[in-house]
């Protein structure tokens, strides 16, 4: 259906890294013409997504090498059926932010705006699909340095210092994950993702266990995992709202899948590591969901209790993730749907502009779609994350870690009690909702219909997409997939 | 010897700039002691990669090679770090600016009284 030998992830990003700059070339001459060449960037590389989604789930997974070199010399691309899926989404909804920040950017702020958002979505193809240690580590840096000043770039309130609070904390991860890539490396000389995992196994497993810390510890703070992840309801709270859609919806994912990626392919060779990770990812993930599950119920502003009820579910997601084929399946069922609810639900809030009158005529559209966004957030049935939460709990269950489930759940009845309480300040009384132009309902319709759609026939999701994402997630045939590109095998 | 010593100025590197994120308070100081670290840690990328009488790696037109070659790789990913970390320092610098700007001052306790 699809021409199967073009080089798909590379050229999504070559067109994300080079469409970056032009568009901020043509900005500086007409904010409209960089505009529109963004959304040629972004609109290309989304349907080159599209295409490698269908060529990975009709013919398998694609290993694309970077300038042909073999690897564990070369850099490999990695593009899984999770990463298919998952970037697609991403870029889809990156896709819509950017359409719609066309009239919040000033002609003199656009030249350096939008070239740094496109990075950001560059930053997050990479990571998702590179198999490479150091690649990842770089695509990381592009992601954290352009989210670091996308979240000041408007210049809202107390936003420099929400991203200063970022910059601390990402800076100082960048720091740790270098010194684990360090140890790793001196102690095996290799870098590629596959590889690693076979020659890792003959190492002083106490070096690498030192490693692995350092490594989950550097990405939880991009997966808005505590301690690390302080930055989060500030950072969201004080950016323009299509920006901490985005950041909610791209940045957090690819730290949780960064995560995954170590934990399930990079190191479970190692004599006895299997009991090191497990035990911080799920002791970091446990005090996330308890601890801001706990704040969100008591915070007033809107969006920064939408950034709490995320970090948790991303939490959520990466203990899930961990336990295996069934329960990673699970996992990326959760990852798609909760991409698209922080979205939509971020994108609503913009139109909160206080206190004030019940709804009128004209922003009714906007209190549908925040309601299907919060009833969608708690899990009720007729959407999507009713399912993937369920498929979590039994997973987690039958995993032989009830504890999770009932994390899980717990997250969910207090979920229950503070998006009540919004849903009741929209419908009966509080909150003034700005009206908002018939095309951004439409768009926003769209994600809000596909949310119910997989709500109402998640059996199709489930049974076609889910078991090779949750194969892919949980690191099945990894090694043998690449390995097969160099012609060897073990 | 050298490189026993390369290791012990690059944890001397990162244990300053650790101090120096835990005790000081001005913005300016706090990115200052990140930079350390992150100095600290291409040093130890570097160590890691040198050989004791080695030479750089890069092949002579003679392909007459005496002492051994020193490991590329660290070398390679130390540079792509340093790029990095010069993106990451002039970002958070204009932060600070920012910063200045909005508050009027750059002492995070004070910034942090007024955010509440």
């Amino acid at each position: 259906m699809v021409p199967h030998d073009i080089p798909y992830s590379m050229i999504i990003i070559a067109t994300l890294l080079i469409g970056a700059f032009i568009s901020g070339a043509f900005a500086k001459m007409r904010k409209s013409l960089g505009i529109i060449t963004g959304i040629i960037v972004l609109s290309l590389s989304f349907g080159f997504s599209i295409a490698s989604a269908i060529d990975v789930f009709t013919n398998g997974v694609r290993i694309e090498l970077a300038g042909g070199w073999l690897p564990p010399t070369g850099i490999n691309f990695y593009v899984g059926p999770f990463s298919a899926v998952v970037v697609s989404i991403g870029l889809f909804l990156a896709l819509i932010s950017f359409i719609f920040q066309y009239k919040e950017i000033s002609p003199e702020k656009a030249p350096a705006y939008l070239p740094l958002f496109i990075l950001f979505v560059a930053g997050f193809s990479g990571m998702l699909y590179t198999g490479d240690v150091f690649n990842f580590f770089v695509f990381m840096e592009i992601l954290s340095i352009s989210g670091m000043v996308l979240i000041a770039s408007l210049e809202s309130k107390h936003s420099s210092f929400a991203a200063f609070k970022y910059y601390v904390i990402a800076s100082l991860s960048s720091s740790m994950f270098l010194v684990g890539v360090a140890i790793i490396y001196s102690s095996t000389g290799i870098l590629n993702m596959a590889f690693l995992s076979e020659s890792i196994k003959g190492v002083n497993s106490d070096y690498i266990k030192f490693a692995s810390v350092l490594i989950i510890l550097a990405l939880a703070a991009e997966a808005e995992m505590l301690p690390l992840g302080l930055w989060v309801p500030d950072a969201y709270e004080r950016a323009p709202s299509f920006i901490s859609a985005i950041l909610a919806s791209l940045m957090g994912i690819s730290g949780v899948y960064g995560i995954l990626r170590f934990v399930n392919v990079v190191f479970p060779g190692v004599e006895g590591i299997r009991y090191v990770t497990t035990t911080i990812v799920i002791i970091m993930a446990l005090l996330t969901v308890f601890v801001t599950e706990l704040v969100a119920a008591i915070q007033n502003r809107a969006k920064r209790m939408i950034a709490y009820a995320g970090m948790a579910q991303l939490s959520i997601i990466a203990m899930v993730g961990i336990l295996g084929t069934e329960a990673s399946s699970a996992a990326s069922f959760h990852i798609i749907n909760i991409m698209l609810v922080e979205f939509l639900l971020f994108m609503t809030t913009q139109y909160f502009t206080g206190m004030g009158d019940a709804l009128g005529k004209n922003n009714f559209s906007v209190a549908i779609l925040l309601s299907i966004g919060a009833l969608a957030a708690i899990g009720m049935p007729p959407f999507g994350p009713f399912w993937s939460k369920l498929y979590m709990v039994i997973s987690a269950y039958t995993a032989g870690c009830p504890l999770i489930s009932i994390a899980i759940i717990l997250g969910s009845v207090a979920e229950v009690y503070f998006f009540a309480r919004v849903l009741y300040h929209v419908w009966k009384s509080g909150i003034k909702i700005a009206s908002c132009p018939e095309k951004r309902v439409a768009v926003l319709m769209l994600v809000a219909l596909l949310i119910v759609l997989i709500g109402i026939y998640p059996k199709i999701v489930i049974s076609t997409v889910l078991p090779k994402m949750g194969s892919d997630l949980a690191g099945v045939s990894y090694l043998d997939n690449v390995l097969s590109v160099v012609g060897w095998s073990l | 010897m050298i490189i026993f010593w390369a290791y012990i100025s690059a944890i001397g590197l990162i244990s300053i700039g650790i101090y120096g994120l835990l005790m000081k308070r001005h913005a300016f100081k706090l990115i200052i002691s990140l930079g350390l670290i992150s100095t600290g840690v291409n040093l130890l990328l570097i160590s890691i990669g040198y050989i004791i009488g080695g030479t750089a790696p890069i092949y002579p037109k003679n392909l007459n090679i005496s002492a051994p070659m020193v490991d590329p790789l660290p070398q390679a990913l130390v540079l792509t770090a340093i790029v990095i970390e010069t993106a990451i320092l002039a970002a958070a610098l204009s932060l600070a600016i920012l910063m200045h700007r909005e508050y009027g001052t750059l002492d995070v306790r004070v910034i942090w009284r007024r955010l509440r």
